[in-house]
């Protein structure tokens, strides 16, 4: 299920011809501009409300559009990041399940 | 015209609204909590130039009025006036980072559409302006069609423009029809659209993020560094809480000792003697001996709250913390917890979402609190033998040690038993701010230093003295017969429940005398030792009873009992102060019950088998 949701965001993505990563796949100082958020790619896969962890996201900032850029990883794993999101004055931090549904492009 | 007005203070996390809330009323507050959820209704008071009295009443801070849990709902609830403890508010003021007025305007936008009247504060405007964030006032006025006004609360600067804002809006405040809708993702997303175009006409320069700020996270996040920062800071947390409280702690107990002293002097033998001097002053005396405590645990929290460290903590502990299910912000109050379980379950306020929070309260308790030290340094020093294991260790060190262990061991295990089990429900993404460093205002700190200490003297003064009383007088009566053979407490109530009980914990190793002294141990842990020596007739100071004790002990108890009495004080809840402080804290006497329950249920399991497994050995 999960590998056939992903597999169609790929293909969805690529026909634009556009390289469409992951936020939670960022190195650090990385950076990225988001090109879709959407939880569907988790296949359902989360202990929250449907759709909680999308509307939380929107809630923080990040949407379609905005620059993201990974400042701080965690030391177990990676986990949590912390994100600046267009060049504001305050970090996001989250989670790697919470970042893997952000797609993004490069700048 | 109005003569009292009601308004709701709104914002994000992070947006300084309790500074707002400070500045404004200063320590005119009133603290309660709303029924039902765990929540403080906090309510602020000040009059205007034009003698309108203003009641301001302090909200969780929020980024959507979406109610995403019962405590949250509050504030959408009392904005709109569907909240059957508040009345009507006249006006909303809402509060927003003027580092970050993304997050804000979507929340002002949301707030419009309820149709209250509202003004609208840029707060911080003195960071926004150093890092080059400038706005044009007028015509972001214009676009949102509300009043509008620059502040820095914590330097009270633009603070009595704004009193004086209000003051002059009061005379044509007049609601609108309210339509708001939860926003779903699509009308999220369109508030985001919105407000970047209004952002695009109003901001006349975008500034840099801080760069002083990166800096300091480079060193604070990084995860060699950052950690070792963080284990430094929590030992200086230790070292204030156990060496630099313990200087008034002390004072204070001698205080408590010389006035029940004076009180046995004066009164000789009496009754209202014994209630004040042994109940009340001694009762309230070992409750009050944790104010200094609870006021270092405060001052370290609310400078590494108000400075941003704090979220920076919760970064670094997140995945440890999240093995266990807890939110890394649950740390603080688990480390508190060594020192007192109370100055830890207050501290879980910092925890917003509510079964996080629980699940917190409900484990502190298992961490080793400084009360167990005497009766473990008792038990261990007679019955553990000082030998040396592994050519290094001194087993007493070692038996110490592994109690503190335990303790953490299990609070690990059973905040994972709760989550998982039974408060799974609720469960949120773990996305958190990491607000930039700033500096502490010192004015704010003393408003928020006295609120812990008020609630904790407030309880200490009404329910423990309460418990206290009753317990003394279970202690006290009846009186022994004249011509009495036993010490007084075999016939008092004490004494005949400790005969009753015995049966149920004779399957554990314990004897009647142990039994009567967990009852008066219930006070406080440290009680049961001087109780203990009540019981088998030891009198004298308290050193002297301690003495002596060994050496009854050590001839009446096996092995096995002291055993299965210590591993009991690590799991029972052997705290009436915390069970009332849950009480206060959950709002609701579920939460202590359930606490009680899962303590005993899980001690006596746990003492089961501790004393038979030692009694099959020996």
């Amino acid at each position: 299920m999960r590998v056939i949701l992903i597999y169609n965001y790929v293909l969805n993505n690529l026909y634009i011809g556009k390289i469409v990563k992951a936020l939670s796949k960022f190195k650090k100082l990385e950076c990225g501009v988001i090109n879709k958020i959407d939880e569907s790619i988790l296949g359902g896969g989360t202990d929250c409300v449907s759709g909680e962890i999308e509307a939380r996201l929107l809630e923080m900032g990040f949407i379609e559009g905005a620059t993201v850029q990974v400042l701080q990883k965690g030391m177990w794993g990676g986990e949590p990041i912390a994100v600046r999101i267009n060049n504001n004055n305050t970090l996001i931090s989250l989670r790697k399940k919470e970042a893997s549904v952000i797609m993004t492009q490069e700048v | 015209m109005l003569k009292n007005i009601k308004i709701a203070l709104v914002g994000n996390p992070n947006c300084g609204k309790t500074a707002m809330f400070n500045a404004l009323t200063g320590s005119k507050q009133r603290v309660a909590n709303y029924p039902g959820v765990t929540i403080e209704k906090k309510h602020g008071f000040f009059i205007t130039p034009n003698h309108i009295n203003c009641t301001l009443i302090d909200l969780p801070g929020t980024y959507s009025l979406r109610s995403r849990s019962p405590d949250e709902k509050i504030t959408r609830d009392v904005v709109m006036g569907q909240y059957k403890e508040e009345d009507q508010i006249d006006l909303v003021l809402c509060i927003l980072d003027a580092t970050n007025l993304q997050n804000g305007l979507r929340l002002v936008l949301e707030l419009k559409q309820t149709g209250k009247p509202m003004i609208v504060a840029l707060n911080m405007i003195d960071i926004a302006n150093n890092r080059g964030y400038h706005y044009d006032l007028i015509k972001l006025q214009q676009e949102l069609g509300c009043k509008i006004i620059e502040t820095t609360a914590i330097k009270k600067y633009g603070v009595p423009e704004l009193v004086q804002l209000i003051d002059n809006s009061i005379p044509n405040l007049s609601c609108s029809e309210n339509t708001w809708q939860a926003p779903d993702l699509e009308k999220s997303r369109d508030y985001h659209i919105k407000v970047a175009q209004i952002l695009d006409r109003v901001k006349t320069s975008h500034g840099v993020p801080s760069i002083i700020s990166e800096k300091i996270d480079n060193i604070f996040l990084h995860p060699v560094f950052g950690s070792i920062i963080l284990l430094f800071i929590l030992f200086v947390l230790f070292q204030a809480v156990f060496s630099w409280a313990k200087i008034p702690q002390d004072m204070l107990q001698n205080g408590a000792d010389w006035l029940q002293g004076y009180v046995g002097m004066i009164l000789p033998n009496s009754l209202l003697g014994g209630l004040l001097g042994d109940g009340i002053i001694a009762g309230v005396g070992a409750v009050v001996v944790f104010l200094p405590q609870i006021l270092c645990i405060s001052l370290f929290i609310i400078i590494l709250e108000d400075s941003g460290y704090m979220a920076r903590a919760a970064f670094l502990m997140d995945k440890i913390m999240a093995s266990a299910g807890l939110h890394g912000k649950a740390f603080i109050p688990i480390l508190s917890s060594f020192a007192c379980a109370i100055p830890g379950i207050m501290a879980t306020r910092t925890i917003e979402n509510k079964n996080d929070r629980l699940v917190t309260i409900l484990v502190s308790p298992l961490v080793t609190c400084s009360a167990r030290i005497p009766v473990y340094t008792l038990l261990i020093s007679i019955f553990i033998p000082v030998r040396t294991v592994f050519g290094i260790f001194n087993l007493q060190g070692l038996v110490m040690f592994s109690l503190f262990a335990v303790g953490i061991i299990f609070v690990l295990l059973m905040a994972f038993v709760f989550k998982f089990f039974f408060l799974k429900g609720g469960k949120e993404p773990s996305i958190m701010e990491l607000p930039s460093y700033k500096l502490p205002g010192i004015k704010n700190l003393l408003i928020e230093l006295i609120k812990p200490a008020k609630s904790f003297l407030r309880r200490a003064g009404t329910i423990i003295v309460s418990i206290m009383v009753i317990l003394w007088v279970l202690s006290t009566f009846p009186h022994a017969p004249i011509n009495a053979k036993l010490p007084a407490i075999d016939y008092s109530f004490v004494g005949i429940m400790g005969h009753y009980l015995e049966v149920i914990f004779k399957p554990i190793g314990f004897n009647w005398q142990i039994v009567a002294a967990l009852i008066p141990g219930m006070a406080a842990r440290e009680v049961a030792v001087s109780a203990l020596g009540t019981i088998y007739a030891i009198s004298g100071s308290d050193d002297a009873v301690r003495q002596s004790l060994s050496v009854v002990l050590q001839h009446s108890w096996s092995l096995a009992t002291a055993l299965s009495l210590i591993t009991w004080y690590v799991f029972a809840p052997q705290c009436v102060s915390t069970l009332a402080v849950v009480k206060r804290e959950t709002n609701s006497y579920k939460w202590p019950l359930i606490m009680f329950g899962y303590q005993i249920g899980l001690a006596y399991l746990m003492s089961f088998i501790v004393y038979r497994v030692a009694v099959f050995f020996s």
